[in-house]
């Protein structure tokens, strides 16, 4: 089954072409990478996935239903998470405030029963704050979990991030460059840490990365892009080998 | 005992030394200065629900006035001439409060946090102006010959019964607001507030929230002026006015955005300065205005701040002239 689908998009900010007539599937429980030069459009096509940009024309389905124009809170709770390429966390709220965002589409309690402290909204305080820890063990941050999010250091500050988005419990999850700044061994981490969500959590996973190296190493489906276009897709051993994927990143005196 | 239960323990002991200081006050104190108290317990109120949608949700509003006025003159008009008991017009001031917020807030808030700013203040002239317009206001000259409330058989009639009902009432908005603060539906507002993107990336729709951050302010700004009519017997529309709003606002902003006990803190200052500079006749005004411009250029965060905080975008533009900290 295809988890997303991506028919004809465009994407045009006035006379520029972010994104032109794209298309793509990626099928569900895939590890996939959207690869491309800066500029490419890889992070406004992710704007346009999570409803952050509402496209020129074309059509998103996720999960088999039409997403196209929902916004962005709609997306994700339709089981759709992701990251930041500059990292948005709410900075001055503790690690566990910070991942307890995404528990809120799965609570309910209201300004009654807050008011009120009813049973019900304590015992899914409790019940929520649990969660929240879960997953900040999931990706190791359990010790830092009352400590204040813009106090962490970077590295720790990626990975709150990831499990901010896996705490929403979606389907796919969206990461946008999710190894920038990291040092070789925390991307090595990070690679365990991917394939973990996807095997364990059974999320699908879409990242813009730049590193070729973790691209192969943990994507099983790779989408490259350029000014806006799919220049190759397929399995990451083909289409980091495709000429027109050389070309774009080298620039065509290196391929000629 | 650790450092941390310490200072939890004194800061209780502090709070309860404070609240029995304030429930002995009227043995002690002259009908003027339960009167001075009784109008800080009173923007402590509006102070805390003005609070919820500046501190907490981090958007300016200009015309929090208004609401205040709604529950008033619904409070006034209902008493005086539908003969409507106090406590009657209570639900249906607030009622009217939460609607007239959501008739404000549901178009303003779908737009930058700079128009809600001048929608805020033009909604809160409207209403100014027409109470001082309609023969059921009362016009210019508003309503007089409010009666005095009586709450579970007490008639309230001294300075002393207003005190006590300000003060309790003060006291059961805190903890409302504390409790709120701490709640699903606090986090989410800050979450707005801290980054309006990552919150609706992950489920959070803002505009609900903002919206109903206005409803909740409206609310308790609506209840404060249901109690401002029945205390001063007689409203007038210029007790709504923009200054009223910014003076408000300014205690939110002077104690600490967002943090409760700095919000109370605030509202004492506004009141108790502008008293305590009263020999300087009508330099007070002037002298209050350099203190504010002084504080803002010092401590921007606040007399009591949350630790490092935003304010919100249009406010830090306004008070700081626009570089922020």
């Amino acid at each position: 089954m295809m988890l997303l689908e991506v028919e004809r998009l465009s994407l045009r900010f006035g006379g520029l072409e972010v994104i032109r007539d794209l298309s793509f599937a990626v099928p569900a429980g895939t590890i996939a990478s959207f690869i491309g030069p800066n500029g490419a459009g890889k992070t406004s096509l992710f704007n346009l996935i999570t409803g952050f940009y509402r496209p020129t024309a074309g059509e998103i389905r996720f999960a088999g239903e039409r997403i196209t124009g929902l916004p962005p809170s709609a997306v994700a709770r339709r089981g759709l998470a992701r990251t930041f390429q500059n990292i948005r966390l709410f900075k001055t709220l503790s690690a566990l405030e910070n991942v307890l965002s995404a528990l809120h589409p799965r609570t309910r309690s209201g300004v009654f029963a807050a008011l009120f402290r009813t049973p019900g909204m304590r015992r899914e305080e409790a019940w929520a704050r649990e969660e929240a820890r879960r997953a900040l063990a999931f990706v190791g941050l359990q010790d830092v979990a009352d400590r204040s999010a813009g106090t962490l250091p970077y590295g720790h500050r990626r990975l709150l991030e990831i499990a901010r988005a896996i705490a929403l419990r979606p389907k796919l999850l969206l990461l946008d460059e999710p190894a920038a700044g990291l040092n070789p061994a925390e991307k090595a981490a990070l690679a365990d840490l991917i394939r973990r969500i996807r095997d364990e959590l059974e999320i699908g996973v879409i990242l813009i990365e730049h590193d070729m190296r973790l691209v192969a190493n943990v994507s099983e489906h790779v989408v490259a892009l350029s000014y806006g276009e799919k220049i190759a897709e397929g399995p990451p051993a083909d289409v980091l080998r495709h000429p027109k994927v050389v070309e774009a990143y080298l620039g065509e005196e290196a391929v000629g | 005992m650790t450092a941390t239960s310490f200072r939890a323990r004194a800061s209780q002991g502090a709070t309860a030394g404070l609240l029995l200081a304030l429930f002995l006050f009227p043995r002690v104190a002259s009908n003027y200065w339960l009167d001075v108290f009784t109008s800080a317990f009173f923007y402590v109120i509006l102070a805390l629900g003005l609070n919820v949608v500046v501190g907490f949700a981090g958007l300016l509003d200009l015309g929090y006035a208004a609401f205040f006025a709604i529950g008033a003159y619904t409070t006034g008009i209902l008493t005086t001439v539908y003969h409507v008991p106090f406590l009657l017009t209570v639900p249906a001031a607030a009622a009217l409060a939460a609607l007239s917020g959501v008739v404000i807030g549901a178009p303003a808030l779908r737009l930058r946090s700079d128009y809600l700013a001048i929608v805020t203040l033009g909604f809160g002239e409207i209403i100014r102006i027409t109470a001082k317009n309609l023969t059921l206001t009362g016009s210019a000259s508003g309503i007089y010959g409010i009666p005095r409330p009586t709450v579970f058989g007490h008639a309230l009639k001294t300075q002393q019964d207003f005190y006590y009902l300000l003060l309790i009432l003060a006291i059961v908005t805190y903890l409302a607001m504390r409790r709120l603060e701490h709640s699903r539906v606090g986090r989410a507002w800050k979450y707005i507030r801290e980054d309006e993107d990552a919150a609706a990336a992950m489920g959070i729709d803002p505009f609900r929230y903002k919206l109903l951050a206005f409803v909740v302010g409206a609310v308790v700004g609506g209840l404060a002026g249901t109690v401002f009519a029945v205390r001063m017997t007689a409203i007038a529309p210029e007790s709504f006015g923009f200054m009223q709003s910014v003076l408000i606002l300014l205690a939110v902003i002077l104690g600490g955005l967002g943090r409760l006990p700095g919000v109370v803190l605030g509202a004492f200052l506004i009141v108790l300065l502008p008293e305590a500079m009263r020999e300087f006749a009508s330099w007070r005004y002037f002298l209050f205005g350099a203190l504010l411009i002084a504080m803002m250029h010092f401590r921007p965060e606040g007399l009591w701040p949350a630790g490092r905080r935003k304010m919100p975008q249009s406010g830090r533009a306004a008070l700081n002239g626009g570089d922020g900290r």
